[in-house]
């Protein structure tokens, strides 16, 4: 965001070793990662590869990219999941992240310390998991692109996600009033906080939307080849994201939140768009151009990260690399020309370089073994 | 009796079990001077009826108290809070306890609050000021605000909120979170610089 300083990252952080335990089909494994070198974790479907992915995606928001359950991380049968791994940060240095997740429950631990506040570790290990499910941030609901929205502003601006949580907590709280048919009094109390809050978020997304758009046709203009603008649009629930504007809309929808027991506006309801030619790219743009500007939101979100975060993010690609033909592949490891560690899996190790040699990490029933490095094919 | 034990605040499973064999096996004299002391207590110990702080007698020993300034309130939610200001020794009015703050969601509304009471009391007139000495939680803000608009409203009282910022002691900057040393810039105050001699 404006008021940081832009390409203040020192170097990119690096996972050397990922330890599970009862994670997923995982029983126990430990699986180190080469230095120097991107990472290929090879093996058929069914066998864990995604989920030593999704294993590794959890030390940035403790939130997995597939579930937002804690449930199904858990191995069949067990009640305890254990998530170690060693990294290097390029500003914290060695750095040992141990994350166990029981049901309803979460409990972090880095460098031995307890860490109870999410917003004191947010952005501190940035990964960006590209998969097939990407998609969806384009086709979806809302609520993914409101949470692609979140996790990249917060993870940059603590403020925004102390202001994200107290909106959300007023909100909770105001609901709760409606249902009960509670006076009017009483949700002006929390009206008051909410409508701050809600105003500072407004405004967030937007410098934040109009920041990242900028990272967005930079990874754009190197995966597709085309002369074609991509444009990243804010659409705020709330008209301009005024907060005058806000506080009317609230005001005014005051008596049908009381008949549906809920807050029927404000930024909970925000959303964005992705255009194309002055079309929304939903309806409009082909196939190949929505996957290209997918993969173009990651590719951003990673450049986001390192722009304005502490470190260059870990690219997590998940069997992605087979679904694009070599020239893409090409120019997807030329948009993420930055130094970050790349973690790749796949059922076949795919053509085109991604800077060096592969170093092939073999999946089968949930083990892992290092195989001879190999180069990529011809 | 263990299971009571184990529902006191603080107290675990073996806790619970090692104070109920202390005072039955142990050592039984004690228990008759703690039943005399927990019943004892029971009659004599009550919500002071003006302020909800604790008292024994009519009034609380604070209410009771010649010395304090009547005219100034600081409102608390718990009778510890009430507890730590007064241990600061930088408070020498009166108190309102609420026993709690405002939260919907756990079903505690304004009449579940020693809330009605403290509208009396600003309405008995003779309050110059009421600080609010609410957590700094949304709750909490709620719980000001809601007073505010129902009871200070058009009232000629200076409103106080007590400042949120940074712990005493060294390298509080270094080691305080994002939000702390938000509200600690936000609650920022002139500093009196000593007079230039130049000007």
């Amino acid at each position: 965001m404006s008021d940081r300083p832009s390409d203040s990252v020192s170097g990119p952080l690096r996972i050397r070793e990922v330890r599970l335990q009862n994670f997923r089909n995982i029983a126990e494994a430990a699986v180190a990662f080469p230095a120097d070198r991107p990472v290929f974790v090879l093996g058929p479907n069914g066998q864990g590869k995604t989920n030593l992915l999704e294993a590794i995606g959890l030390i940035t928001a403790l939130r997995s990219f597939r579930t937002h359950e804690i449930r199904p991380l858990l191995h069949w049968g067990t009640s305890e999941a254990g998530v170690r791994v060693l990294l290097d940060h390029p500003l914290r240095g060695e750095t040992e992240f141990h994350l166990t997740l029981a049901k309803g429950r979460k409990h972090l631990r880095v460098d031995g310390e307890d860490i109870t506040r999410l917003g004191s570790i947010l952005g501190l290990f940035p990964t960006v998991a590209f998969s097939s499910q990407d998609i969806q941030l384009l086709r979806g609901a809302p609520l993914g692109r409101r949470q692609f929205l979140d996790l990249s502003l917060s993870a940059t601006d603590p403020t925004y996600y102390s202001t994200l949580r107290r909106y959300h907590g007023a909100l909770k709280e105001r609901n709760q009033l409606l249902k009960q048919g509670a006076d009017l009094a009483l949700t002006r109390a929390f009206d008051a906080i909410l409508l701050p809050a809600g105003a500072a978020l407004m405004e967030k997304r937007r410098a934040g939307l109009a920041a990242f758009a900028s990272d967005l046709e930079e990874a754009y203009r190197r995966i597709s080849p085309t002369a074609e603008e991509p444009e990243l649009r804010y659409a705020p629930d709330i008209s301009g994201a005024r907060a005058d504007t806000w506080q009317q809309t609230l005001e005014s929808a005051r008596l049908r939140d009381r008949e549906t027991g809920t807050t029927t506006r404000g930024p909970h309801r925000d959303d964005w768009e992705l255009r194309l030619k002055g079309h929304a790219a939903r309806p409009f743009a082909s196939e190949g151009q929505q996957r290209g500007l997918v993969l173009a939101l990651r590719v951003a979100q990673a450049r986001w990260f390192a722009r304005h975060g502490g470190a260059h993010p870990v690219i997590l690609a998940d069997d992605i690399l087979g679904e694009l033909d070599p020239q893409r592949r090409e120019r997807f490891w030329n948009a993420l020309d930055h130094p970050a560690q790349i973690i790749a899996t796949g059922t076949a190790l795919p053509g085109g370089d991604p800077g060096g040699a592969w170093a092939v990490i073999e999946v089968a029933a949930g083990q892992f073994h290092t195989a001879a490095a190999r180069s990529p094919l011809p | 009796m263990q299971k009571l034990l184990k529902q006191l605040p603080g107290l675990g499973y073996r806790s619970a079990e090692r104070i109920a064999l202390h005072l039955l096996v142990e050592h039984p004299e004690r228990l008759a001077a703690l039943q005399a002391a927990l019943s004892e207590a029971a009659t004599h110990i009550r919500r002071c009826p003006n302020c909800g702080n604790l008292c024994e007698g009519d009034l609380c020993e604070i209410c009771r108290n010649p010395r304090r300034q009547a005219n100034h309130v600081c409102v608390v939610e718990t009778v510890p809070d009430l507890l730590a200001v007064e241990r600061s020794g930088a408070f020498g009015g009166h108190y309102h306890v609420l026993h709690g703050k405002l939260s919907p969601i756990q079903g505690i509304g304004p009449e579940d609050l020693n809330m009605a009471r403290l509208g009396e009391r600003l309405g008995e007139g003779g309050i110059h000021e009421v600080t609010l000495a609410l957590s700094n939680d949304i709750e909490g803000e709620a719980t000001c605000h809601f007073i505010e608009e129902t009871l200070l409203r058009g009232r000629d009282i200076r409103v106080t909120r007590i400042g949120f910022g940074l712990p005493s002691g060294g390298g509080g900057l270094l080691f305080a979170d994002a939000t702390t040393l938000r509200n600690a810039l936000d609650g920022r105050r002139d500093w009196n610089r000593p007079i230039d001699p130049s000007a």
